[in-house]
């Protein structure tokens, strides 16, 4: 029984952003996991959650625009790839440090996000998609071909990520900058979501007309909308660009932004847990099948040749059947699990 | 003889500093009693997927090579370790964290992919962790070079220059009008910036036409060669598409005389029928027509282990030779195995001997590995190139080495 | 000379906008009927040239005969994709039948490279090489055919959804589910039936485009030039992803020629994201789509 209570909460809870004491606990447990990390993994390890972080950012970002407003963007890693370039010519070029680099990227990416925003108010639902997706190729054209400025494919290398005269260049000091800013991301995101304007944007998803009618300024919505998701893509542009070190323009092609888009699907569409689940999952699934085919290969050299198809084709099946599952996505698990615990000991 | 003193004092440097900083029971990383495990990533499902096929069968059938015809080297046995890419960065930049932090491995080799291969040069800096060889074809691999990364592979830069040696000294091309048509990447522009250089030494000018990876209609391109009036037409860029443009030039009765880059020199290139017979082709390796005995060995080792398939691809050397020189590296350099000593023993082997499979030259500053080429002229009917000169350098010598 | 160059880059730039454009009839023939955005389609142009290159090869058959063959097996196949694969998720949100279909897509690209290999291959070229010489451009025959044929599939499909019961009751079921299941529509079938047709063109699409060049699995990438096609001539209009997909073959012709010096490499590639762009400003529904009117 007491875990019953333990796990229901009242109408004052939910309003808070992490309502239940359960959520409290288990937070405390994952900031612990999280703040210690570099200590007990491995270096790659922290490689993969670096990537993962920067995934829930730019997810995140997504979110915001597809998840809560309903306006589906082909075009993300376009975003990012603008945060990334401003980031790298400025820290490369300019010399300017990483503390300003990383707004800088941000803020152009928002800029290109609001300019790009205005033209797609009347375009609606696959109209949007392919526009977008006219930016992605666009973009990726101007950065490979504006040579003088973006190096083509040589690429930038950036300067080393410097904080107060602390240099931030490892994987394992690298991490809690990514670990802040992905922390501070989710939380605002949330934020958002639970603000007059969160409830303003999802009432332009579900029936923009209708939302029209009761006093939300479309316009206004829709280009805030695609400004806040630019900003963050492209801060997740850029802490990327920090990452990796050095870019080029095939760290940001179509494939990114499909990716991005099957991030939050599989977290489930427009809550922020189910966009960190998602980001997650579609950053360690090919890792898994990885890990899963290395051991196959060498076993079974004859399958070797094979191995790379076969993940794809799993890659696939993975997708199709947890979405035949479960079309809520992971979000629709979580809630289910949440549910057993809550209904326990009279779990149907 | 300096060099062999230079070598001798290397060695002797080396020992003793893994004499003194290194207590003797613990060895190199990646280096055990009985193993020594080499990484590399391949793209097993990427657009490249066909080289990822190729180049872990000719890296799979090297560790059995060893292994069971050498009975290993100095009692250890190779082993390797494969993580697929995808030929995407990122997962290129994980699979390096993973081989050098995980799996623990001594030294990487057969990779490939500019993208790829620029995502990690940072990393091979730090890591100080042998690359032997990269098949990247970008500049910046080997120059400026690092001390870490060794390249093995045709620079097409050189094959222009090459080629346009052949044109106006071989051939004694009269009012010949240059064009060039290229895959729009560091790739193919390495084989512009070579024209570039040749155009300026013998003063011509020429007309350049570039298309994107994966670009399949070839028609603007070749239109706009054949408006400016082309005669002789470089190519930089895959079988396939070679192929497609030679279709194309025919459909417009344009008829040049064309000069593919390396990869051209390819099987796939006779689909295009008889249309490529007669053309040109720039090579840095030998063939397997030519019966060399680097290729007769690598037909008796390759079939043995059931790996024929590799030998069908005319490229198989540009991984096999490099494998070979490390082999000896290897044995050359002793029981105790470190990366130091690896990367001074690799650069300072002179005139390795590959059987007629191509040149491969290291030095202290020389991370570039080929450097002589032959032009090839194609015969479509027996489906087979055919040398027409003798192996030559560029007339040229560009960048720093 | 310059007429010449205009004529001939046209016509190249219709054939391959032919294969653009059956490529987005069959986005558009799914989307019309069930509302679903088919990302696996340029993959389904890719398998069914596949199969016909399989029953040539390895079968033997003469091209015509694998040519139809091929059509009847991609009928099958899709049949059995929709029912076992798109059908459970009707009801659930559409971006995640979107999202299904691209794992679809990635299960077919991964099963063509294990069978097939990732190696490029030659198509058994069934027109002649040699070209017609028409007021002094040279055509290839195969591009002749190939906007023939799709002259031909427009007829047919002009036809079929004018006249014939199924195409009507395809028709009803675009325009509204519910009510033509209630006035008796099989619609599941039609959900079928819309999934086989696509296939049909996209199989005709995929033989096309490799006897232009050759096969790979990457093939299907070509595919996506068929959004643009599909969004510019409207996307629920039949004749427009025809239209929209010689405008856009034809412009990116004309843009490789012309504008490749100044614009750098690949602005043929992106020339139909451009045109898009433009007439996304003016006319927000395509050049022949149907203005949604909205009712709250």
């Amino acid at each position: 029984m007491a875990v019953t209570r333990f796990c229901v909460r009242n109408y004052k809870q939910d309003l808070r952003i992490f309502p239940s004491p359960s959520a409290k606990v288990a937070l405390a447990i994952l900031a612990v996991l999280l703040l210690t990390l570099p200590w007990w993994a491995g270096k790659y390890l922290v490689f993969i959650a670096c990537v993962s972080g920067v995934s829930i950012i730019g997810a995140l970002g997504l979110s915001i625009l597809t998840g809560m407003t309903g306006l589906i963007s082909l075009g993300h890693a376009a975003f990012m790839g603008l945060g990334a370039y401003t980031a790298a010519i400025l820290s490369a070029k300019a010399g300017w440090p990483m503390i300003a680099c990383l707004p800088a990227g941000a803020v152009m990416a928002a800029f290109t996000g609001a300019v790009v925003g205005i033209p797609t108010l009347r375009l609606k639902g696959l109209y949007l998609v392919v526009t977008t997706l006219a930016f992605q190729f666009i973009t990726q054209h101007v950065i490979y071909h504006w040579e003088s400025l973006t190096q083509s494919d040589k690429g930038i290398k950036l300067a080393e990520p410097m904080i107060l005269g602390l240099n931030l260049g490892t994987y394992d000091r690298f991490y809690f900058v990514i670990l802040i800013l992905a922390v501070v991301t989710a939380l605002l995101t949330k934020n958002l979501a639970m603000s007059r304007t969160g409830r303003a944007l999802v009432a332009v998803r579900d029936r923009d007309i209708a939302a029209e009618i009761i006093g939300i300024h479309l316009a206004k919505y829709k280009i805030l909308a695609f400004v806040v998701s630019s900003f963050i893509a492209g801060l997740a542009g850029a802490l990327y660009a920090y990452l990796i070190g050095l870019i080029a323009p095939d760290h940001f092609t179509f494939n990114q932004s499909v990716l991005y888009i099957a991030m939050i699907i599989v977290g489930g569409m427009g809550t922020v847990l189910g966009t960190i689940l998602g980001a997650i999952f579609m950053v360690l699934l090919p890792e898994a099948i990885n890990a899963l085919s290395g051991p196959i290969a060498t076993a079974y050299p004859a399958l070797a040749p094979r191995i790379g198809g076969i993940s794809v084709v799993v890659y696939g099946l993975v997708i199709i059947l947890f979405l035949i599952l479960e079309p809520q996505g992971l979000f629709g698990i979580w809630i289910r699990i949440k549910r057993y615990f809550k209904t326990w000991p009279y779990t149907y | 003889m300096t060099a062999f003193r230079r070598y001798g004092l290397a060695l002797l440097v080396a020992a003793a500093i893994s004499f003194v900083a290194i207590p003797a029971a613990k060895a190199e990383v990646g280096v055990t009693d009985d193993k020594i495990l080499f990484g590399s990533f391949q793209d097993m499902s990427g657009p490249a997927a066909y080289l990822g096929k190729m180049c872990s069968l000719i890296l799979n059938t090297w560790k059995q090579h060893v292994n069971e015809d050498l009975g290993g080297i100095h009692g250890r046995k190779i082993d390797t370790v494969i993580e697929d890419n995808k030929y995407d960065p990122v997962l290129t930049k994980g699979a390096f964290t993973k081989l050098v932090d995980q799996h623990k491995v001594f030294a990487l080799t057969a990779v490939y992919g500019s993208t790829p291969c620029q995502a990690i040069l940072e990393d091979i800096d730090k890591v100080k962790i042998p690359v032997f060889t990269t098949a990247a074809t970008s500049q910046t691999m080997f120059d400026p070079p690092h001390r870490y990364l060794f390249h093995y592979a045709n620079s097409n830069r050189d094959g222009s220059i090459v080629l346009v040696d052949f044109i106006i000294n071989d051939l004694k091309a009269k009012d010949a009008k240059f064009g060039i048509c290229y895959q729009d990447d560091e790739y193919g522009k390495d084989g512009v910036a070579g024209l570039e250089l040749a155009a300026k030494k013998y003063g011509f000018k020429f007309a350049q036409a570039g298309y994107k990876r994966g670009e399949k209609n070839l028609n603007p391109q070749a239109m706009k060669l054949k408006a400016a009036g082309v005669t002789h037409c470089l190519f930089v860029g895959f079988a396939p598409v070679y192929a497609a443009f030679l279709a194309e030039a025919n459909k417009m009765g344009w008829k040049p005389i064309f000069f593919g880059d390396y990869v051209t020199v390819d099987p796939r290139t006779f689909m295009a029928g008889d249309l490529p017979n007669g053309h040109y082709h720039c090579f840095d390796l030998g063939l397997r027509s030519e019966g060399v005995p680097g290729w007769k060995k690598m037909e008796e080792i390759f079939t043995k282990h059931n790996a024929k398939e590799a030998l069908e691809w005319p490229l198989a050397p540009v991984m096999w030779t490099p494998l070979m020189m490390l082999t000896k590296a290897l044995q050359d350099c002793g029981k105790d195995l470190t990366r130091e000593k690896l990367v001074d023993t690799l650069q300072n082997i002179k005139d390795f001997d590959t059987g007629g499979l191509g040149k491969i030259q290291f030095g202290p500053d020389l991370r570039k590995g080929s450097h002589v080429y032959r032009v090839l002229k194609c015969d479509a009917e027996k489906k087979l190139f055919v040398p027409v000169t003798d192996w030559r350098e560029p007339s040229l010598v560009w960048g720093k080495r | 000379m310059g007429f010449e160059i205009l004529l001939q880059l046209v016509v190249t730039g219709l054939a391959w906008g032919s294969v653009y454009a059956l490529i987005a009839l069959g986005f558009v023939l799914i989307f019309k009927a069930t509302e679903i955005f088919n990302f696996a389609q340029p993959e389904l142009m890719m398998l069914g040239a596949y199969l016909a290159f399989a029953l040539i090869t390895t079968l033997r058959l003469p091209f015509i005969a694998a040519f139809f063959a091929a059509l009847v097996l991609m009928i099958v196949v899709a049949a059995l994709l929709e029912m076992l694969i798109v059908r459970p998720m009707v009801g659930e949100p559409v971006l995640a039948v979107i999202m299904v279909t691209l794992g679809l897509a990635n299960v077919i690209r991964g099963l063509t490279g294990l069978i097939w290999g990732y190696e490029e291959l030659q198509f058994p070229k069934p027109f002649s090489s040699d070209p017609f010489v028409v007021f002094g451009a040279v055509i290839n025959q195969a591009e002749v055919f190939t906007i023939l044929a799709t002259a031909v599939l427009l007829v047919v499909f002009f036809l079929f959804f004018k006249y014939s019961t199924a195409g009507l009751s395809m028709r009803a079921t675009a325009e509204d589910t519910t009510t033509a299941f209630l006035m008796g529509i099989n619609v599941k079938r039609v959900f079928t039936a819309s999934w086989a047709i696509a296939s049909v063109v996209a199989t005709v699409a995929g033989i096309m485009l490799a006897t232009f060049t050759y096969l790979e699995p990457i093939m299907s990438h070509a595919g996506l030039k068929a959004l643009p096609a599909m969004i510019l001539g409207g996307m629920d209009s039949i004749p427009g992803a025809i239209i929209g997909g010689l405008i856009i073959g034809v412009a990116e012709n004309l843009a490789g020629f012309y504008l490749e010096s100044y614009l750098g490499a690949g602005i043929n590639e992106i020339a139909a994201y451009v045109i898009v762009l433009i007439v996304m400003m003016v006319r927000p529904y395509g050049l022949f789509g149907t203005k949604q009117i909205e009712r709250v």
